[in-house]
């Protein structure tokens, strides 16, 4: 789902869109849930490529160095690179929540000289 | 066998850590370049030019398209653009909402005459203000008289060492003057009725053009009122 842009929410008020305050939670849950099921999916191929490497190589018997098998190892932390980013853009949600409800009622306010706008713009 | 499965692993977990570091990398930089890119778009235009512009499209266009542009995301984690957003919807709602001043027309019928044929006194350019009416342009019109008002208005408040805030709008200059005698009834009613159309156009009311020709016509009648009642001071 991409970002929710300020002008999304002008289309919201636009429509004319009942019980809106409720419609823009469910958007943030749904955009909560796919980032957190991404950042999921990543981490746990990471850790799952970490122990699978660790497993074969103390299996293999063979003479490679450790600083190699540290070096796979380090890569598969790097692997978890992008889902430890998704957490990070995730602990703001909450922040952007209360925001586009406060843009939403700033503009709500307005509603009458967006359709206007609107309709000369067409 | 396992040998061969270690090194298969090691070499997908480096095409996985690459394609992670890259994605993060791309992610971080592209959300930065297109913050910049909107801030500016937004930051090339004063917000006072827009709103004195008189011009429904571009103050809309500026709202719509530069301040809509931005994300929630940027709103949230960028503070300047949050001031900007901030600054411009404030002032925008100050501009929509300036001073509700509900007054009644004196005249009982609609159209008595109440016409601009020709150019008047105090609202000079009255003729183009019709033509631009006629073609549908009524909120721009009724905005540029607004600010026309507001700016004589501002002159008599001079004119008589009247000290006001200059962000007051032309409903409260009128009612300043109105309390301080300065006006008398005839031009409060009629100057008041002509804001107060004015007022509901830039809201966004619709305004049939007979009513927005007849405020233009009463804003420069009120005025002549206040004009003749100044020389006989």
């Amino acid at each position: 789902m991409k970002d929710i842009n300020i002008h999304d929410l002008m289309d919201l008020i636009l429509a004319d869109v009942p019980d809106s305050d409720e419609k823009i939670q469910k958007m943030f849950e749904w955009h909560f849930d796919r980032l957190k099921t991404l950042s999921t999916w990543i981490l746990g191929t990471s850790i799952t490529t970490v122990v699978a490497v660790f497993v074969s190589y103390m299996r293999t018997n063979s003479s490679m160095s450790g600083w190699y098998v540290i070096a796979t190892l380090l890569l598969g932390l790097c692997t978890s690179c992008y889902g430890i980013y998704l957490l990070w853009v995730l602990r703001k949600l909450n922040k952007q929540f209360i925001n586009s409800l406060k843009l939403h009622s700033k503009l709500s306010k307005m509603k009458k000289f967006i359709v206007k706008y609107q309709e000369k713009a067409r | 066998m396992f040998k061969e499965l270690f090194n298969s692993l090691s070499i997908s977990q480096s095409i996985l850590s690459f394609i992670s570091i890259a994605a993060t990398l791309v992610s971080f930089f592209y959300t930065k370049k297109v913050q910049e890119k909107h801030l500016k778009n937004a930051k090339r235009l004063k917000h006072e030019e827009i709103l004195s512009s008189d011009n429904i499209e571009k103050v809309g266009d500026y709202l719509y398209e530069d301040i809509g542009n931005f994300r929630i995301s940027d709103y949230t984690s960028n503070r300047e653009i949050q001031s900007l957003v901030d600054s411009y919807l404030t002032k925008l709602e100050t501009f929509l909402d300036k001073d509700e001043l509900n007054v009644e027309k004196q005249e009982n019928s609609i159209s008595k005459g109440l016409k601009v044929d020709k150019d008047m006194t105090f609202i000079q350019d009255s003729q183009k203000l019709v033509k631009d009416l006629l073609s549908g342009e009524n909120w721009n019109v009724l905005a540029h008289l607004r600010r026309t008002i507001e700016f004589l208005l501002k002159e008599v408040a001079e004119k008589h060492n009247i000290k006001l805030d200059s962000q007051k709008g032309a409903g409260s200059l009128l009612r300043a003057l109105y309390s301080k005698e300065i006006i008398n009834d005839s031009a409060y009613r009629d100057l008041g009725y002509a804001i107060s159309i004015c007022n509901k156009a830039v809201h966004g009311e619709n305004i049939k053009s007979e009513q927005a020709e007849e405020a233009i016509f009463l804003a420069n009648r009120g005025m002549e009122e206040i004009h003749k009642s100044t020389i006989h001071n």
